[in-house]
Formats: C-alpha cells, structure tokens, sequence
C-alpha cells in the first residue's frame, strides 16, 4: 500500500473524507513520513487534539551524489594538466564521451594503440550528435582518462597520446 | 447543404509528447479508450516513433502491447501512426526493408492508418513507408513539413505535394506545422494553392499552439476548403500541443459546419484526463499567447536551455544573443533545414561549436558532414560552397563522400534473435545495449489506473460501515486508527 506518495491533493480528500462521515470521531493515521491526528469536536466541528504533525516529504527525494564544486575541482586540474611531451585531446564541448562507435562495439583505441592524425579516439555525444574526435597526430595512446558513457566538461582532457 | 469537418484526435499521440514529454502511460490511455472509440473521430492518433522510445527505455512497457490493448478497445475508429523518414527512432537512415517490417508490424498490430513525414520533404524518404502501407491496404498519408525559409515556399509544398499525389501511395496530405509557425495569412495562398492540385485527395491541418495563432489558422484553413483537422482534447490541448477539440468544434459549428463527434463523450475523456494530470502533478495546456520572438530563430524551447548550460559550463554565458544569430547563419548555411528533430539538433550543435572554438566549422559532428553529403535525402538548398569545403575537410573522415546504399537488414536481424517475434527484434535493432532487457525485465504493464489513493479508497469504505466502532491497523510504514461516535 505504501507504494505511492500521498500528494497534498490526497490529503485534503482524507481530511475531507473524515469530516464528512457521521461515523468517525477520532482518526489517527501513519503513513511513511506522514503522522496526521484529527478529532471531531462534540458539535461535529474537527480539531487538531495534537499539534498536526505533517513532515511532507523532509527526506530529498533525490540525493545529489557529486559534489558540484569538487566536480568542477576535478575538471579544472584535468584541464590544464596536459604532460611534457604529450598531446591531449579536450572536448570540444559538454557531453558524454564514448570510445567505441556504438554499444557493444570494439573501443577506437586502448593504451599502446598506435593511432594517426585521421584515427578516431573516442566520440563526444551532444544533442544525440555524434562528434567523432580524430587524434590530430601520429602517435601512441597513453592515457584514457575518462570512463565509457561519462559526462565531460567542455575543454576536458579526455586522451594523452605521446606523439612519434 | 452544411459541411463537415473531419476530426483527428491527437491526446494519445501529440498532446501528451508536447505537454507531458510523451508520458502518458497505457494505464493512462485504457480506461478512456472506448469513449474516445465512439466519439466520432475520423482517426485517433495513438504512436509516432517518440513513443515507441519513451515506452521502451522510460516507461518500461512494450509499445506493441499498448497497440493491441488499445485496438481491443478502440473497434470503430481507426488507430493511426506516423513514421519519421527513413530513419524511425534513430538519426541515421535504415535500411528499406527494416523500415517495411516495421509498417508491417504496425499494420498486423492494429493500426489503420500509416504515413509519414520527412523534415526535408523529400518524397522518396516517404515513399518508404507509404508504398508498404498502401501495399497493405491501410489508409495512407504523406507530410508537407512546413518551416519558415526562403526556400520553404507555396511552390515547394505544392510541389511535393504533387510527387506524392503522383506516387499513388497516399489517400491524404498531412500539412505538419511542427513549429507552430502557420499563419492566417500563409494558410490564405498556401491552402488554395494545395487544394488546386489535391483533387478529390483530402488535405488535414496538423498546427501547434506556441504562439497562439492555430486555433484561427485552423478555421481560416477550414473556409478555405481543408477537410480534416487535428486537435486535441482539452486540457491535454494548447500550450505547445494542438489546438483543444473543444474551442475548434465550438467556432466551426457556429460557422455553420457540422462536427460528427459526441461533445458529451469529449467532456468525460477531457475530466479524466485532468483528474490524471492532478493526480501526477503533470501539466495542462495553458493558452499561449502571441509571441513574436518565435518566429526570429524557431529554435525548440528544449535546446535553448542545453544552449544555456553549454555556454555556461564555457565559461561565456554572455554570447547567448550572438548564438542565437550564430544558428540563423548556420541553418542559412545549410540550406535551411527544417528546425525539428534531427535537423535542430544538426543547426543548434554547429552553432554552439562555431561560437565555442571561434573557428567556424572547425569541429564538425558527424551527422553534420553526412547531412551536407546527402545520406538523410536531398537538401532544400545547395550548402554554401567554402562551408561545405570546410565540413567534409574538418569531418571525420570516415564518412565515405558519397552514401553508400545500405544492405538489407531483415535476415541479419532474424539470424541475430532466432527465437524472438519481429515485433521485438525490431526494438532491439533500434534500442541499443540492454534497454529492451529492461523494458522485458519490468514485467507486465499496469492497465487499470486507480483514481483514489488506497488510503481514500479505504476511508471511503470504512465510512460506509457505521456498525464498526474502532478500526486500527498497523504494518509498517503505514498505522491508521480510526474511532466511531459509539
């Protein structure tokens, strides 16, 4: 019974409900977070005997998982920490990152592949746009430092490759 | 002698993908099905492509199945469904048999009437699908998809409109006003222009309410001859859905048009549908009002606030104006695509990386460079010469220059799933990884919908049993204690 969320709307048919039947005096009700008590007065008029105790919803449906400054934190040293001597292949705008060409599918590269500059690295997905990112360069991969499906920040580092 | 007008009801199909991002639930549609049934309508649109991918990968629940359910119960009138293209849910093109399956699938399942539409108005794209349909012997139509352009011109939709009367595989024309751009002026060359080359074929008005004008564009249409219209029903109508049955029947009949639909039955189906929309906190159609802006970029209102947060996260919140001229550039660049799915997406993306990188056309999406190579259809209008250079040179070169013909897809896609109906391989072919697993592993659908909440259903059943004094119960998460007066 308790798989749905009492809305206010529910509520004030529940009150109503009670206030209407000649038959009930006292109701008590707890539902999940929701304790409500009411009592009809001898002349029919309902009162609160306790303080109406209503906490709708006081845990956040949603928790949020990432810490948003820490996040950005992150991105931020990702961004500019591209090392001596390597290349690094930054998103070209906010979206999620892909390495292989569809679910399922071999990735474009791993560590130690050897790539050219038409190679594809991964592809950045926008708007369900497919932006296939080339390597720019002739080289060998050396780091993939974002996972399969992730969100990345415009600007991120996504791949080091150590050109030849 | 009094004319009638044709009615297509669009609340299961576009009313709720406009109002409540394709939400609706068969539980939703099932318990109003059969008064919506013998309302009277022409057609009753039940499924573009959207909500095949809203059932599949939101809702959990298997899209054909609602199709049957729905058939069981809506006997009288005819279920219709509508193809994007040749490309159904995704952006890339599929092969022709894959896209005959599936008009075949949709006719074996319940639906009456198939056509399609193609944002480039290119015929053969809906040829794909109405060949089939007519084959099939279902009531078919094509799509006049109408954008605001230079090149989007009366000669252009008459045009099509004559390749497709000429096909023989349509028994209508759909003008598709997706953006909600049709004016009562437009409709006034663009209407008798149609229907000089329609002939006996019926034309059907499919308009938006975002800037509040398709309700008079609507009854200016009707007076110029248009035959069949689509509305929805208030208050799953307005806002940025079509216009409401309600307000269209009023003013026709008071023209002195006939309308064969029952209002009574209208009443019930348009309550239930409020008391859902209560119930789940979702919104009704408010009535826009006229709204100029609308017509300067015709951007969908979804992509300007990812425009919002990718300019943002840039760090240069400031350049939303200059994006906004940006897409005007490209689109013009382009060769004026339509602005609706895909083709927004297409124009929205370039112009935020144009205004990203400085450098225009220096990052080229995909799609992009297939768009400008032809593999979605012929273009409106050739793309401007040093663009065009600059995106097959800056796309990924993978992308072969010229379309390659694609193999056909049917026999794989059998061999693939040997023990699966072609009802479901043809989702798996169109939802990737393991969202048909999901939606399988869901379990059957809900089909009644509860109005009350279970508490109320109780109370109300409690109130009606005086003899009892005390009522307790406890479980947890849920204690009710209620005392009677004796």
């Amino acid at each position: 019974m308790a798989d749905r969320d009492l809305s206010y709307q529910d509520l004030l048919n529940i009150i109503r409900l009670v206030e209407e039947s000649p038959e009930f005096s006292e109701f008590k009700l707890e539902y999940g977070d929701i304790k409500i008590n009411l009592r009809k007065s001898s002349a029919g008029v309902m009162s609160a005997p306790e303080p109406l105790d209503i906490p709708v919803d006081v845990k956040p449906k949603v928790m949020q998982v990432t810490n948003h400054s820490e996040s950005i934190e992150l991105v931020k040293s990702s961004t500019t920490m591209v090392p001596e001597g390597m290349i690094g292949i930054k998103s070209p705008m906010v979206g999620s990152f892909y390495r292989s060409p569809e679910p399922g599918a071999p990735p474009f590269i791993e560590i130690g592949s050897t790539v050219n500059p038409d190679s594809t690295v991964c592809i950045i997905e926008v708007m369900k746009l497919m932006n296939s990112l080339p390597a720019g360069v002739n080289g060998t991969i050396s780091e993939i430092l974002v996972s399969d499906g992730d969100p990345v920040e415009y600007g991120q580092i996504l791949v080091l490759i150590k050109p030849s | 002698m009094e004319k009638s007008v044709g009615i297509i009801d669009t609340t299961l199909r576009d009313g709720h993908q406009c109002l409540w991002a394709t939400r609706m639930t068969t539980a939703h549609m099932l318990p109003i099905a059969e008064k919506m049934d013998q309302a009277g309508f022409d057609q009753i649109d039940l499924a573009g492509t959207i909500q095949f991918d809203v059932c599949v990968r939101y809702l959990k629940e298997d899209p054909w199945e609602r199709v049957r359910l729905m058939r069981e119960r809506i006997k009288n009138t005819p279920l219709r469904s509508l193809v994007r293209s040749k490309n159904i849910a995704s952006f890339d093109f599929l092969p022709d048999d894959i896209i005959a399956l599936w008009v075949e699938r949709l006719v074996a399942n319940g639906f009456r009437v198939v056509g399609a539409f193609d944002g480039l108005n290119d015929v053969e794209n809906m040829l794909a699908t109405t060949r089939v349909s007519k084959a099939l012997g279902v009531h078919t139509f094509g799509a006049l998809s109408y954008s605001l352009s230079p090149v989007h011109t009366d000669e252009l939709y008459v045009e099509t409109a004559k390749k497709l009367v000429a096909s023989g595989t349509v028994d209508a024309i759909m003008l598709k006003d997706a953006g909600g751009l049709l004016t009562v002026d437009r409709i006034r060359t663009l209407v008798p222009a149609l229907k000089k080359v329609l002939g006996k074929i019926p034309l059907e008005i499919h308009g938006h309410c975002l800037t509040g004008i398709a309700p008079l564009m609507y009854l200016e249409a009707v007076r110029l001859g248009a035959d069949q219209l689509h509305t929805s029903i208030a208050p799953l109508a307005n806002g940025a859905a079509q216009p409401s049955f309600q307000n269209i029947a009023k003013n026709l009949r008071l023209q002195g048009y006939k309308i064969n639909v029952n209002d009574a039955l209208i009443d019930e189906v348009g309550e239930h549908f409020r008391k859902i929309a209560e119930i789940e906190g979702k919104p009704i159609g408010e009535i826009l009002e006229y709204n100029g802006f609308h017509y300067e970029h015709q951007i969908p209102g979804g992509m300007l606030s990812n425009f919002r947060s990718q300019l943002a996260q840039a760090g240069i919140s400031d350049k939303f104006d200059e994006l906004l001229e940006e897409c005007a550039r490209v689109r013009q660049e382009l060769g004026y695509p339509i602005m609706i799915t895909p083709f927004a997406q297409f124009v929205g993306t370039q112009a935020v990386l144009n205004v990203l990188h400085g450098d225009r056309y220096r990052v080229v999406p995909n799609e992009i460079k297939k768009y400008a190579l032809g593999y979605y259809g012929k273009l409106l209008a050739p793309i401007e010469p040093s663009v065009l250079d600059r995106i097959v040179e800056n796309g990924s070169k993978h992308i072969a220059l010229k379309p390659v013909p694609l193999e056909p897809g049917v026999n794989a896609l059998r061999k693939k799933y040997p023990n699966a109906s072609d009802d479901e391989r043809l989702l798996r072919y169109m939802f990737a990884g393991s969202q048909v697993d999901d939606m399988l592993a869901a379990g059957a659908m809900k089909t009644s919908y509860t109005f009350d909440h279970p508490i109320t259903s109780l109370i109300k059943e409690f109130s009606k049993r005086p003899k009892i004094g005390r009522i307790y119960i406890s479980k947890p998460g849920l204690k009710l204690d209620i005392t009677g007066h004796n």
